[in-house]
C-alpha cells in the first residue's frame, strides 16, 4: 500500500466525522438494499395478481418504494459528492 | 319504555284536568312557574360553577363532616339538590371524589333541601309574596339581557327567585279558590291507611313534577288553606322525600356507573328514612310538638310544624345512616360494577427503568403503546363501534352499517379516566429523564413524546367529530348518512390496519418499518381528496344542502387529522429499531410534495 493511501486510511481512522459519514452511507445503502428486495417482491406480486383493486394498491406501493429508493440514492450521491469536494480542496 | 309511556299519560291527564277546572289551572300554573323558577336558579348558579364551586368541592370533601356540610350549605343556597348532585357525579366520574364523599354530599343535600319548606312556610305564606316577586322578575330579566356572564348569572338567580315566589303566590290563591269548589279535606284519610295512601300520592306527585321542592310547596300551600289535614300532609312529605329518588333513578339509567351508584345511595337513604318516619310517625309528631313549643311556634301553625317534621326526619335519617356509609359504598360497588372510577396510572414507568437509557426508552415506548390502545378504544367507542369487533376479522363495512345508531359516549370522562393520567406521567417521566439521558437516546424520547401528543390530538379531534356524528343520526338525508358512514369506516379501517401492523412489527422484528408508513400516508391523502370530491359532487347535484356540505367538509377534515395523528404516532411507536437506523430511514421518508408526485403518477 502506498504511503499516501496508508496516511489517508490512518487519517480516516482517527477522523470521527469521516467515520460517522461512512456509517451513515452504510446505513442508507443497507436500507436501499432492503428497499430493492421489497421492490422485487412487490413486482412479482403485481405481475401475479392481475387486474383489480389489489393490483392498484400494489402498483402504488411499488411507486412509493421506488420513490424512496431514488431519494436514498440521491442522498448517498450528495454525501459522496461533498466528500469528493473536500478531498479536492 | 317507562319514560315513553309516562310523559304522554301525564300530558293527557293534565290536559283533561286543566280543561275540567279553571281553579286547577291556577294551581297548575303556579307549579309550572315555580318549577321554571327553579330551572332559572340552577342556570344562574351554573354560571358561577366554572371554578369557584369546583375549587370549594375539592378542598371541602376530604372529611365526612366536610362533605355533609358542603351538601347542606350548597343546597340551601341554591335551593336545588339536583345541581349539587350533577356536580358530585361529574367529580365522581373522573375519580377526584370518592363514593363515600359523594354519599356524604347527598346526605347533606337532603338536609339542605328541607330549608325550602322553611322558606315557604316561614316567609312565603306569611307575606304578600307576589309583591316581592314582581320587582325581582323585572330586575332579574334586565340583568339577564346583559353581556357580562356574572350579571347574566345574577339576573337568572334573581328572576328565578321571583318566579319561585310568584309560583307560590299562584298556588296559594289557587288553593283558596279551589276550596270554594271542592273541599279536598273531605277526602282526608286517617290511620295507617291514610298514612300509606298519602305517602304513595306524595311519591306519585314528586315523580310527575320531578321536584320534591314543588311537591312540598303544593303540600304547604294546601295545608295552609286546610285543603289537607296535618297528618296527611306529613305522609305526603314522607312520600315526596322518597319520590325524589325515583327521579334520580330514572335520570341515572343513562348515566355512568358513578351516577348509578350515587342514585342507589340516594334511594337507599331516602327509602330507609321514609320507612323509619312511617314506623315512628307518632313519635315524630310528639317531638315536632315539643320543638314547636320550645321555639314558640303556635300549636295550630301546621305549616311550620310540617317544616320542622321535614327537617327532623331527614336529620334522624342522616344520624342513623352516617355510620353505615362505608358498608353502603362496599355494597354499591359490589352490586353496580362498572369501569374503574379511578384514573388509569402508568404501568411501565418506574425508577428502575430510568437507570439505563435503553430501558428508559423501552419503558416509555411500552407505556405509549398502552396509551395508544386506550385511545383507540375511546376513538372507536365515540364513533359507535366496538373495539373487539373492529380488531376481529368481521367485515368492517357490515359492522359500520349494523351500528348506525350511535349513542353518546362521554369522551371527556374516558379521557380523564384512561388517558390523561398516563399521558401526564409519560411527559413527566421524559422530562425527568432529560437531565440524565445520554444524547443517544434523546432523539428517541423526543419522538416518543411527540407520539403521545399525536395520540391526545387524535382523541381531541374525535371529540369534535362526535358532535355532528350524533346529529347525523336524525338526518333524513341518506347521502349525508352515507358520507358519515364513510368517515366512520375509514377511521376504523385505519385502526385495524395499524393494529395488524403493530402485531406484525412485534413478531417479525426489524424491517424497513418506518418507510412502510408512506403507503398509509398516500392512502390518507387519496381518501381525503376523494372525500372532498364526493362532497363537492353532492352539493353540486343538490343532493345535500350547502350547510350539510360544510359540516361534512369540516368533519372530513377532522377525520383526516385523526388519521394523520395516528399514522404519525405509529411511525415512532410501532417501529422498534436501532436509533441510528431509524434516523437514516427518516431521511428516506417521502415529504408531502414527494407523496403528491407519487399520487399524480398513479393517476
Amino acid at each position: 500500500m502506498g504511503k499516501k493511501k496508508l496516511l489517508k486510511k490512518l487519517q480516516d481512522f482517527f477522523d470521527a466525522d469521516q467515520r460517522e459519514k461512512e456509517r451513515h452511507v452504510g446505513d442508507i445503502k443497507r436500507i436501499l438494499k432492503k428497499l430493492k428486495e421489497k421492490e422485487r417482491k412487490l413486482q412479482k406480486d403485481f405481475e401475479v395478481c392481475g387486474a383489480g383493486g389489489q393490483s392498484e394498491e400494489l402498483k402504488q406501493e411499488l411507486d412509493i418504494v421506488y420513490a424512496q429508493r431514488m431519494k436514498g440514492v440521491k442522498i448517498v450521491k450528495e454525501i459522496k459528492g461533498k466528500d469528493k469536494d473536500k478531498d479536492k480542496a | 319504555m317507562l319514560k315513553k309511556i309516562l310523559l304522554p299519560t301525564i300530558f293527557i291527564l293534565l290536559a283533561y284536568a286543566l280543561w275540567l277546572s279553571p281553579d286547577f289551572n291556577q294551581i297548575a300554573a303556579g307549579v309550572a312557574i315555580f318549577l321554571f323558577g327553579m330551572l332559572s336558579l340552577e342556570q344562574g348558579f351554573q354560571s358561577f360553577t366554572g371554578g369557584t364551586l369546583e375549587n370549594i368541592l375539592r378542598v371541602s370533601t376530604d372529611k365526612l363532616w366536610k362533605s355533609l356540610s358542603f351538601g347542606a350549605i350548597s343546597t340551601t343556597l341554591m335551593q336545588s339538590s339536583s345541581l349539587v348532585t350533577v356536580i358530585t357525579i361529574s367529580f365522581l366520574s373522573v375519580g377526584i371524589l370518592d363514593l363515600a364523599a359523594g354519599i356524604g354530599i347527598i346526605f347533606g343535600a337532603n338536609l339542605g333541601t328541607t330549608t325550602g319548606a322553611w322558606l315557604i312556610a316561614g316567609f312565603g305564606l306569611k307575606v304578600n309574596i307576589a309583591a316581592y316577586a314582581m320587582p325581582m322578575l323585572v330586575l332579574g330579566i334586565l340583568l339577564v339581557f346583559q353581556k357580562s356572564k356574572v350579571l347574566k348569572g345574577l339576573g337568572a338567580i334573581l328572576a328565578g327567585m321571583g318566579f319561585l315566589f310568584l309560583g307560590i303566590s299562584y298556588m296559594k290563591e289557587g288553593f283558596e279558590t279551589f276550596r270554594e269548589t271542592i273541599d279536598l279535606a273531605q277526602y282526608a284519610l286517617t290511620g295507617i291507611k291514610g298514612l300509606l295512601i298519602f305517602t304513595l300520592i306524595g311519591i306519585a306527585a314528586t315523580v310527575v313534577m320531578q321536584s320534591s321542592h314543588a311537591t312540598m310547596v303544593l303540600i304547604i300551600t294546601a295545608l295552609s288553606v286546610q285543603q289537607i289535614t296535618y297528618e296527611n300532609a306529613l305522609a305526603l312529605a314522607i312520600g315526596s322525600n322518597v319520590g325524589t329518588t325515583i327521579t334520580a333513578i330514572i335520570g341515572a339509567m343513562s348515566a355512568s356507573v358513578e351516577g348509578k351508584r350515587l342514585a342507589g345511595a340516594h334511594l337507599l337513604f331516602n327509602v330507609i328514612t321514609g320507612v323509619i318516619a312511617l314506623l315512628m310517625i307518632n313519635q315524630f309528631i310528639h317531638f315536632v310538638d315539643l320543638i314547636a313549643e320550645a321555639v314558640n311556634i303556635g300549636a295550630s301553625d301546621y305549616t311550620l310544624k310540617l317544616a320542622i317534621f321535614h327537617t327532623l326526619f331527614n336529620l334522624v335519617g342522616v344520624v342513623i345512616m352516617l355510620p353505615f356509609i362505608g358498608r353502603m359504598v362496599t355494597f354499591l360497588e359490589r352490586v353496580l360494577k362498572g369501569e374503574s372510577t379511578k384514573v388509569d396510572q402508568p404501568k411501565y414507568l418506574n425508577d428502575s427503568a430510568m437507570a439505563f437509557p435503553d430501558t428508559l426508552v423501552l419503558a416509555v415506548r411500552q407505556e405509549t403503546v398502552r396509551l395508544y390502545q386506550h385511545a383507540s378504544h375511546i376513538i372507536l367507542k365515540t364513533i359507535g363501534l366496538s373495539p373487539s369487533s373492529v380488531f376481529s376479522e368481521q367485515d368492517l363495512q357490515q359492522l359500520v352499517v349494523q351500528s348506525r345508531k350511535i349513542t353518546a359516549y362521554d369522551v371527556d370522562a374516558a379521557y380523564e379516566r384512561s388517558v390523561k393520567g398516563i399521558y401526564s406521567a409519560i411527559i413527566a417521566y421524559i422530562s425527568q429523564a432529560s437531565f440524565t439521558w445520554e444524547m443517544l437516546q434523546s432523539g428517541s424520547l423526543y419522538w416518543l413524546r411527540e407520539a403521545s401528543r399525536h395520540i391526545v390530538e387524535a382523541i381531541k379531534d374525535t371529540k369534535h367529530l362526535q358532535k355532528n356524528l350524533l346529529k347525523m343520526r336524525f338526518s333524513s338525508n341518506h347521502f349525508v348518512k352515507e358520507e358519515y358512514e364513510k368517515i366512520r369506516y375509514q377511521i376504523a379501517d385505519l385502526l385495524r390496519q395499524l393494529e395488524l401492523f403493530r402485531i406484525q412489527a412485534e413478531t417479525e422484528g426489524e424491517e424497513i418499518g418506518l418507510l412502510s408508513f408512506d403507503v398509509f400516508k398516500v392512502k390518507l391523502k387519496e381518501q381525503d381528496l376523494q372525500m372532498n370530491a364526493s362532497i363537492d359532487a353532492l352539493i353540486r347535484e343538490h343532493k345535500i344542502k350547502p350547510e350539510e356540505g360544510t359540516s361534512l367538509i369540516n368533519d372530513s377534515s377532522y377525520m383526516y387529522e385523526i388519521k394523520k395523528h395516528l399514522v404519525d404516532m405509529a411511525e415512532t411507536v410501532f417501529i422498534i429499531q436501532q436509533q441510528k437506523t431509524t434516523e437514516s430511514e427518516r431521511e428516506l421518508v417521502l415529504d408531502d410534495g414527494e407523496l403528491m408526485k407519487v399520487m399524480q403518477s398513479d393517476n
